[in-house]
């Protein structure tokens, strides 16, 4: 049989037995968005033995300027992310074990994702999720690899739990609404998320094969101006997350709505939903709105913003960025 | 006048002799002296911090000082320069 990976095993920082590691490893990829599909495809050409891709939403054609893995067929037939990539991948490498799931990510039920991961790969649109992944990290001494890219910039760091800095010594909390730049006010271009989702690849190889030059800098590059330079982070003394208390993880920042980043859209989260019989709601809904769903998801239009809702009872409301209109409508129509 | 500076990156809890009297002009000598921050958090020209960076003044933001960006700086003030991570993905 020929070695697909003979181009990768020649190089030094890898060999036959960097190789080996890689089809032992298990990563998982929180978020498939722009970099999460870059990591995703990566690692799965890399021969990572088992990828796990997780995302909670789908498909749209404004994702595709940016969003590797998926086409317009994706859009027209309605897939959801993970699943997309799931397929799409498995066409790449039928020797990787590839897992792709459905869900929001949240303090209910991180910790059984990630339980089987080496390292926890960051392509997520919000903050709130990469401080759970930062509690879930250190608690269990799973390394993980930020990421982040909005306009024409980016960051990442890797983070290694006893090891370097962690995300909460950066910025305690995530600053409040409307302090920070998003994809809606900025932008994104592609090779922003491109270069920062390739630099989180081949920092998982490097912490999957247990080589020594792992990034413990804060990278930030801007590809409009050509400008690539490290901070170096300062662990900080106070940090909660560094000292045992898992804030995030615990739920007492767990949020209801979250505004997701380019979309002009609110998700909605309820975390005691079980699952939820779209065939159902759509015969609920159907005297009051027009209603279309499959096995993945169910969508209606109320009053001028469309409604998504998935099994598990999560929901997206879009064009809007009003959290509480979000939750008020979702109350109304699915049910809180 | 002695400053007491700190940030989540590179600069550790640092004292900094300055002759800038307000927070605004302190911003502004910090910028233009790229080899301490490293960063690019103020914008000189429209005298602006940048929206991923919070500036605390002994613990306040600026944006709730009454002065804001004029606050009179005193011996002994402790800035604290705060980066955030970018969003998206």
């Amino acid at each position: 049989m020929i070695d697909r990976y003979s181009r990768q095993t020649i190089f030094p920082g890898i060999g036959k037995e960097g190789q080996r590691r890689l089809a032992n490893g298990c990563v998982v990829i929180i978020g498939c968005g722009a970099l999460g599909t870059i990591i995703a495809t990566s690692l799965v050409r890399a021969g990572v033995g088992k990828v796990k891709i997780i995302d909670r939403d789908f498909i749209e054609y404004h994702n595709l300027h940016r969003q590797v893995l998926f086409d317009e067929d994706d859009v027209r037939n309605g897939l959801p992310k993970a699943i997309a990539a799931e397929q799409h991948l498995k066409k790449v490498n039928s020797s990787v074990e590839i897992e792709g799931i459905v869900a929001d990510v949240n303090y209910t039920n991180i910790e059984r994702f990630v339980g089987d991961a080496d390292i926890i790969l960051d392509g997520l649109d919000n903050l709130e999720t990469r401080f759970l992944i930062n509690d879930v990290s250190l608690k269990h001494k799973i390394p993980w690899v930020y990421g982040g890219a909005i306009a024409s910039s980016g960051m990442t760091m890797s983070i290694i739990p006893g090891d370097t800095p962690c995300f909460r010594c950066i910025s305690a909390s995530p600053p409040n609404r409307g302090m920070t730049l998003t994809c809606d006010t900025a932008g994104v271009i592609s090779p922003a998320p491109f270069i920062i989702g390739s630099l989180q690849s081949a920092e998982a190889m490097k912490i999957l094969v247990g080589a020594k030059e792992i990034n413990r800098d804060l990278i930030i590059i801007d590809v409009w101006k050509g400008s690539f330079y490290r901070l170096k982070i300062s662990p900080r003394q106070d940090c909660p997350a560094c000292l045992g208390k898992y804030e995030f993880l615990e739920g007492e920042f767990g949020v209801r709505t979250t505004s997701l980043c380019g979309q002009n859209a609110v998700q909605v989260l309820n975390p005691k939903a079980k699952h939820l019989s779209l065939e159902e709601l759509a015969a609920r809904l159907k005297p009051v709105a027009q209603v279309s769903y499959n096995e993945f998801m169910l969508r209606f239009t109320v009053d001028n913003h469309e409604m998504v809702v998935f099994p598990d009872g999560r929901a997206i409301l879009r064009n809007t960025t009003d959290e509480s209109l979000a939750r008020g409508l979702y109350a109304k129509y699915v049910g809180a | 006048m002695k400053i007491s500076l700190k940030s989540s990156f590179n600069l550790n809890e640092t004292d900094l002799e300055t002759e800038s009297a307000t927070l605004g002009a302190l911003l502004d000598e910090l910028s233009k002296n790229h080899k301490l921050t490293q960063i690019e958090f103020f914008d000189t020209e429209n005298w602006e911090v940048y929206p991923d960076c919070e500036v605390l003044v002994n613990g306040r933001s600026y944006q709730v000082l009454a002065d804001g960006l004029d606050a009179k700086l005193k011996d002994d003030d402790k800035v604290e320069i705060t980066l955030f991570t970018l969003a998206g993905g």
